[in-house]
């Protein structure tokens, strides 16, 4: 990796260290579940399902590595498609926790949940920006 | 087939849930990407307004500048991103509370309208009434 990419990547952490740290922890658990399967959560253990846990876990991992490869290339459209695949995997994984555990799954439910509609917002938000910032430019 | 291989490839319901769920997630992933797709001319358009490197309008001046320089240019360069997408936010927020503030500003006139007719209906009720 380059030094600007690195520098990139660091000041994303400063500046935004809430949604960077976020979509880390999404890419840690897109691969836990890749790997491990249903046995990542125990609602997805209780529900049985392992093909659901995985593609929860490949939407989390590529979702996380896409969106780092768009900050450090500084590359606004892979960014955002990489949110994008974080928030599937997120809404898979929120409807899972509370589907399986009930209120049990409240909370890791709630904040599951959360990320994804910030992800969500997030790309809306930038696309209609970029739009304006295009139409000023033509 | 026996009863016992039906119920091993029986769904449970919130396994059928979940994957309804996940097969609305995968539509609204596909319309997300449609959309993204759709705007990446914009989205370059964004790229090339927050990551101009002011590294490259100094050119070969960017040689004569010690490491601590180009960093803080470079800082600069991603604090100018974050400006002006943040004042581009702004000003959306902006337009959108002007909006709101004319739509209330017609509310608030049609209800103040109403209580003036509502106040000489009581003033001829009253006078009908001989209270007045």
């Amino acid at each position: 990796m380059t030094r600007p990419a690195i520098q990139l990547l660091y000041y994303e952490l400063r500046t935004r260290s809430m949604a960077t740290s976020m979509t880390l922890a999404a890419t840690i658990i897109g691969f836990g579940a890749l790997i491990l399967g249903d046995t990542v959560s125990r609602a997805f253990t209780i529900i049985g399902g392992s093909l659901l846990a995985r593609l929860m876990g490949l939407l989390l991992a590529s979702g996380g590595i896409i969106t780092f490869v768009g900050i450090a290339r500084h590359h606004t459209l892979t960014g955002l498609i990489g949110l994008v695949l974080v928030s599937t995997g997120s809404l898979i994984y929120g409807a899972g926790v509370i589907i399986g555990l009930h209120i049990n799954g409240f909370a890791a439910g709630t904040l599951s949940l959360g990320l994804c509609l910030g992800s969500a917002l997030r790309v809306i938000t930038l696309a209609s920006v970029a739009r304006k910032l295009y139409d000023i430019e033509q | 087939m026996n009863p016992i291989s039906i119920a091993n490839i029986t769904q449970s319901p919130a396994q059928i849930i979940l994957t309804i769920i996940s097969v609305a997630a995968g539509g609204g992933l596909l319309k997300f990407l449609t959309f993204l797709i759709q705007r990446r001319s914009a989205l370059a358009a964004l790229d090339r307004t927050s990551s101009q490197p002011l590294l490259q309008e100094y050119g070969a001046f960017a040689d004569r500048l010690t490491t601590a320089e180009k960093a803080a240019l470079e800082k600069a360069t991603v604090l100018e991103r974050r400006l002006v997408l943040e004042q581009e936010i702004y000003r959306q927020s902006i337009i959108k509370l002007s909006e709101e503030n004319t739509e209330l500003s017609k509310k608030i006139a049609h209800l103040t309208n109403e209580i003036g007719l509502a106040r000489r209906e009581i003033h001829e009720l009253r006078v009908k009434a001989g209270l007045e």
